[in-house]
């Protein structure tokens, strides 16, 4: 049994290559089950905007390898110069980096995880997922947790928006109880807007030039309105600031906004992300007023992104461990069959001696009965123990191969199970 | 002191001095925390023995310098170890305690140690009054310069985007400055209550209130740089006020380590 991974991504493929293979979400179900039969036995197809892979379970790698590829084919064309194709090991290891973020282009973002999820669960509603992938996947999900968990690679912010509510929060803590004062309502400001709004700032003043456009803008999230003349007024009352304006010049002059900070003893933030600049910066030189401009936040990001990226080697080992584990979960689910036919064959042995045995001696009353039973019992198993424990550790040794022929020989099991067994490993 | 006293003492000052160096550690690695607690909690559990070795005597406590500075320090890392599983701002503020607490224990563990004798003066409520309230103001307002150092630290990464390791693991600026305004309040109330008893208690052992002896006029300057600090609060922003409040710090250290040296009748040196 293989697993194997085929596919490309904006490592590997520009959007015009990408484009033709992506798939919608509707589609991924009936995709991953069009790709099961013959030497496919489960697949998953994954899908967004950055990438697009098809994992599966095969029986031989080279007839896993033709469907993936005539299946990439069919859907983009000839693509051999952007495509990659893993298999086993690498496969495993692959997923489990994509579910981390390590491959995205923000290292650490979570989004993928959803669509890992999303893609797992539609291959699964369509019958195209079996234990093998069942069990990688639900792995994946696992690794990506402990790596947001274990590691700061999810941490801190890596968009402007994002960088300037990481602030914000750093002075007030929580932004439910603060007041927020966002000055234009363009397009930088609904997006800020969404972005208080999915924090639960719930005492936000929206100003504008056109008041009209600002009334509009608070209704869709239940805040108040301000008239723009009397943005200034505000400064005393508020604590965190917004300005986007597309004013060409600037909105807040120092002078206009000292009379109302005199008697504020409390923090202001004010997050100036228009171009040209609102607010003047000598306003950022005042006691107690902290100005970021779009300049600021953008290294605020930057930072915040070389540390992720720091964070991204603590993650690869953490991704190594867990390939490892799976391996080692493998070469377990391989000697079961193997455990069980031993344990049959075992106990029926056993059973028929008992009865054998039972019927040479009537004279014996219940309780001795029991004690001759319970003698069989404990042959078998302390017999059996050492030999499936040798089994089980045996299989992460190079030469497990040879235990489990030597122990379907040794104990005449059936074939069958034995092959069963090699077959599912890795490779 | 007993030669076991000794080795102890010198057991506990090098743990201290561990656990600020995997203290300051931990900054750069979060997930070190278990080995700078571990080093403070040994440190802890020695210098616990080292008040069971001193207190095994029977003599009053608080006579010496360093039986204070024993008890203090005691219970600052006490309430640091035990308040620090709940409050962030508490965990954080080891990196800046365990420095404080090994120089708070060194000058007192070599400085010359004459057992303080039993003095009838030292008994009584009034007394026992103004020693708990001195020690848990002091302890108080070690807690107080620990929260402005932090909030000191935080604001200027802020102001000046300077965004060390530290400064990602501090907890809000606004929680940081209430717990300043906070703990500088407890901390004067229990100076004021300390100062009042040590009034009365004179009066009573001497018959007179204040005789503005080193100790008595030092404690006045720091209780009026303290009390200047929190008038300040309500009209000044948090960056004017935090080095209102180091410099007050200052003139408690100065009090509590240098003037209890010098003759009259708090001097440790008997």
């Amino acid at each position: 049994m293989h697993i194997l991974v085929a596919g490309l991504s904006h490592k590997t493929a520009p959007v015009e290559v990408r484009e033709k293979l992506a798939l919608a979400a509707e589609e991924l179900g009936s995709a991953a089950a069009s790709l099961v039969g013959g030497a496919v036995s489960e697949a998953v197809v994954l899908s967004t905007c950055n990438r697009t892979e098809v994992y599966a379970a095969a029986d031989t790698f080279h007839g896993g390898r033709e469907v993936l590829l005539e299946f990439l084919r069919r859907r983009g064309g000839e693509l051999q110069s952007h495509l990659y194709l893993r298999n086993d090991r690498e496969a495993v290891a692959h997923l489990f980096r994509v579910a981390c973020g390590l491959d995205s282009m923000i290292p650490g973002e979570t989004q993928v995880l959803g669509q890992i999820k999303d893609a797992y669960r539609r291959s699964r509603d369509a019958g195209s997922v079996g234990k093998l992938l069942h069990s990688l996947f639900q792995q994946a999900l696992g690794v990506a947790k402990r790596a947001h968990t274990e590691t700061a690679i999810g941490q801190n912010a890596v968009s402007v928006g994002y960088a300037a509510l990481e602030l914000a929060r750093k002075v007030f803590g929580d932004l439910r109880g603060h007041r927020v004062l966002l000055i234009g309502a363009g397009k930088m400001g609904e997006l800020t807007a969404r972005h208080l709004h999915e924090n639960g700032a719930a005492r936000v003043l929206v100003a504008n030039r056109t008041q009209e456009k600002a009334r509009q803008l608070a209704q869709r999230f239940g805040w108040v309105d301000l008239p723009f003349p009397e943005v200034a007024a505000q400064l005393g009352e508020v604590d965190v600031v917004v300005s986007s304006t597309g004013a060409p010049g600037t909105v807040l002059e120092a002078a206009q906004v000292l009379p109302h900070l005199r008697r504020r003893h409390r923090p202001l933030f004010i997050f100036d992300i228009a171009v040209p600049r609102d607010v003047d910066p000598a306003v950022g030189k005042l006691a107690d007023v902290f100005l970021y401009d779009i300049d600021d936040l953008q290294a605020v990001v930057e930072a915040n992104l070389e540390l992720r990226s720091r964070e991204a080697a603590k993650v690869e080992s953490i991704v190594a461990e867990e390939t490892d584990r799976f391996e080692a979960f493998l070469r377990e689910l391989a000697v079961v069959p193997l455990i069980r036919s031993l344990r049959d064959k075992a106990e029926s042995i056993r059973l028929r001696e008992l009865e054998r045995a039972m019927a040479k001696l009537p004279e014996l009353d219940q309780r001795q009965r029991q004690v001759v039973e319970q003698l069989s019992c404990l042959l078998v198993n302390k017999l059996l123990n050492d030999p499936t424990l040798a089994l089980k550790e045996s299989m992460s040794g190079a030469e497990s191969q040879v235990y489990v022929e030597a122990m379907s020989r040794l104990f005449r099991l059936e074939r069958g199970k034995a092959e069963e067994a090699g077959l599912w490993r890795l490779g | 002191m007993t030669t076991l006293g000794a080795w102890l003492m010198g057991a506990t000052l090098v743990a201290y001095a561990l656990a600020a160096v995997f203290h300051i550690r931990e900054l750069y690695l979060p997930r070190s925390r278990r080995l700078a607690v571990g080093t403070t909690l040994a440190a802890l559990v020695l210098e616990t023995a080292v008040i069971a070795e001193r207190f095994r005597s029977p003599h009053a406590a608080f006579l010496s310098l360093y039986e204070w500075m024993l008890v203090l320090t005691w219970l600052l890392v006490a309430v640091y170890l035990v308040g620090g599983v709940r409050s962030r701002a508490l965990r954080r503020a080891g990196v800046f305690l365990m420095p404080i607490v090994f120089f708070f224990l060194l000058p007192a563990a070599i400085l010359p140690r004459v057992a303080a004798a039993q003095r009838p003066s030292l008994s009584g409520w009034w007394v026992w009054l103004h020693l708990t309230t001195a020690t848990a103001a002091t302890g108080v307002l070690i807690m107080q310069a620990v929260t402005a150092l932090m909030y000191m630290h935080l604001e200027r990464g802020i102001r000046y985007r300077m965004f060390h390791a530290f400064y990602r693991r501090l907890p809000p600026l606004e929680v940081l400055d209430r717990l300043c305004g906070g703990l500088a309040g407890v901390g004067l109330g229990l100076m004021t209550v300390a100062i009042g008893a040590g009034v009365v208690w004179a009066g009573h052992s001497w018959h007179h209130y204040w005789s503005w002896n080193p100790k008595e006029s030092w404690t006045a300057l720091t209780w009026l740089l303290y009390t200047g600090y929190v008038a300040a609060r309500r009209y000044l922003p948090g960056r004017r006020t935090v080095p209102l409040a180091l410099f007050a710090f200052g003139a408690l250290v100065i009090d509590v380590l240098l003037i209890n040296l010098l003759p009259g009748p708090h001097s440790f040196r008997a």
